[in-house]
């Protein structure tokens, strides 16, 4: 108890932060903000996309638990539900806030624009939301719900869907060579697969850790397998990114590319996207020996790099200024840095995530034995993990 | 139904930003929010090099990006040509703006990208957008393209227009002058 209410005392100020950057951008509105009309889409945007994307991740690696019969899955299928639930309570705590007029949402529903990305993402996240919400209500209630395999299906489909849809909101604008294209909705699966196995490794072990369990014995290596192979698959994808970058005949996604290489965003893009992110987890799950403590390691920098990919990946396309007119450019590179009230708001939703699934964790019942069977009760956590 | 257009003979312009700041006064916006703008670009090599200016605005697309991104039809077509918002319906969301390839839209105080109208509610009457009325030098034509009789119909013919970016096939209504034609 006295453990538990230590670790929650940092995410309990972190959103405090955050609840004071709220008060400040809704009393001062986008001027507390780094963005600008050049860059309309800062680090806010790229926080949402982080906390949604890992919340489908962690969706779709646990929601394997009530379709399949694999045990590993099994195991995690109820704190998968509430650790999608918190990440994805964090990112909506963003965009409500990123939005200017938020109240003005009914919209969505009465005048609806169904050729709209955003639209989609609106729909397909908040019919994710209320899947969630029943997945955490009924883990409680009727364990025995979840594991209707259909239903399981469908909202399996629902997670690839808003997280490909997430993807296509930048891969439809034709203006933004760097966002343009069809690979765009492939990448953001494979990135928040990677972040929802990075997530879910690093709770596991704080779990275990704290309780005492075997749950990370058992469980680790599955996870551990996922996140290898999407980190693999992702340094692939930026491999092909920046080469085709340098080598596109369009001046923008050239540019860009640079950008991230070689111009403003060089040093997060190499130290913290490229080696922090991607590389040194590659080297410590495949090539150094498998220690649990290795690939949380692993787990947390990944999802360190993986922040900083998004926010690279919002920026980059954006920095570069559009020609309008040929001949005219009004600089190299427009410039963004988040603001004090941003950060503070980044920190808040990381410590909301925390938060929200540590209270979880600790007032609710979410373990499940290796099988699959849900443990009922309290009374009897301990001794089922065990034997699991 | 009125065909609304206009054309920009910027090989006129002076510089002087009137227009820039009749729209500022017709709409009574902040100093720091305008719905036109002048990019200056050198043409020629030296000795033999000038300063062309080029007026940029909403350029009203047949196929605009900002309405099709839109996820509350807050921006919207008129029958006329106009592209305008609704702020009742703007959640605020930018993405307008970022698929914007002109880059003319302004957040307003209130939050909402807000970006030249062509003077609707002003236009219906007869008047002439601020921007054309007020320069000097009549850069800027504007009318009613399905009426043979206009000025913006007549200088159409006369001259080889252009549109900005148009590449990016968003079919603008706002025609440049081909200068040198």
């Amino acid at each position: 108890m006295k453990s538990f209410q230590r670790w929650m005392v940092i995410p309990a100020v972190m959103v405090l932060i955050g609840i004071i950057g709220t008060i400040a951008k809704l009393l001062y509105g986008d001027h507390l903000l780094g963005t600008t009309a050049a860059v309309p889409w800062g680090i806010l945007i790229a926080g949402y996309v982080f906390f949604a994307a890992a919340a489908t991740g962690v969706g779709l690696i646990a929601g394997l638990g009530h379709v399949t019969s694999i045990p590993e899955f099994a195991a995690i299928e109820k704190r998968g539900s509430f650790l999608a639930l918190s990440l994805l309570l964090a990112g909506f705590w963003l965009i409500g806030i990123e939005l200017g007029n938020p109240l003005n949402m009914i919209y969505i529903v009465i005048s609806p624009n169904l050729q709209s990305g955003i639209w989609w993402m609106g729909f397909l996240y908040s019919l994710y939301m209320g899947s969630l919400i029943l997945e955490c209500y009924y883990s409680q209630v009727k364990p025995e719900y979840l594991h209707n395999r259909y239903i399981g299906i469908l909202v399996i489909i629902n997670k690839v869907a808003a997280v490909c849809n997430l993807g296509a909101i930048f891969a439809v604008l034709a203006n933004r060579p760097f966002w343009y294209g069809y690979y765009l909705p492939a990448y953001m699966l494979v990135t928040a697969v990677l972040s929802g196995a990075a997530a879910l490794i690093v709770t596991v072990y704080a779990v275990s850790r704290e309780q005492g369990s075997v749950l990370a014995d058992s469980i680790m290596p599955m996870l551990r397998k996922v996140m290898g192979y999407t980190l693999v698959i992702t340094l692939i994808l930026d491999i092909w990114k920046i080469y085709n970058g340098l080598n596109a005949p369009d001046y923008a996604l050239r540019t860009a590319t640079t950008a991230l290489i070689s111009g403003p965003l060089a040093w997060r893009f190499w130290s913290l996207e490229i080696v922090i992110g991607l590389m040194l987890p590659v080297i410590f799950v495949f090539i150094l020996k498998y220690s649990i403590k290795r690939v949380v390691a692993a787990a947390g920098m990944s999802l360190a790099g993986i922040f900083f990919i998004r926010l690279d990946f919002i920026v980059a396309a954006q920095i570069v200024p559009q020609i309008v007119v040929e001949g005219i450019q009004s600089t190299i590179f427009h410039s963004y840095s988040a603001s004090l009230a941003e950060w503070a708001l980044i920190a808040g939703a990381f410590g909301a995530s925390i938060l929200v699934y540590g209270v979880s964790e600790f007032k609710l019942n979410l373990k499940s034995d290796k099988t699959g069977n849900v443990v009922l009760g309290p009374h009897c956590r301990a001794e089922s993990i065990k034997e699991g | 139904m009125a065909q609304y257009a206009m054309l920009i003979d910027a090989s006129r312009c002076t510089g002087c930003a009137a227009c820039r700041i009749a729209c500022q006064m017709q709409w009574q916006l902040t100093p720091d929010i305008f719905f036109n703008r002048l990019e200056f670009r050198e043409n020629g090599k030296y000795p033999n090099v000038r300063q062309e200016i080029v007026p940029i605005q909403c350029m009203h697309c047949d196929d605009p990006p900002c309405q099709t991104v839109c996820p509350t039809r807050a921006t919207y077509k008129r029958q006329d040509g106009l592209v305008l918002i609704d702020p009742s319906k703007c959640i605020g969301c930018k993405y307008c703006i970022v698929a914007c390839p002109y880059d003319v839209r302004q957040i307003n105080e209130r939050g909402i990208p807000e970006k030249c109208r062509f003077c609707a509610g002003y236009i219906e009457t007869g008047g002439q957008p601020p921007c054309v009325s007020t320069c000097m030098n009549e850069v800027r034509v504007f009318g009613d393209l399905d009426d043979p009789h206009s000025e913006i119909s007549k200088r159409m013919q006369q001259v080889k227009a252009y549109q900005l970016a148009a590449d990016k096939g968003t079919k603008p209504r706002v025609y440049y002058v081909k200068s040198g034609k």
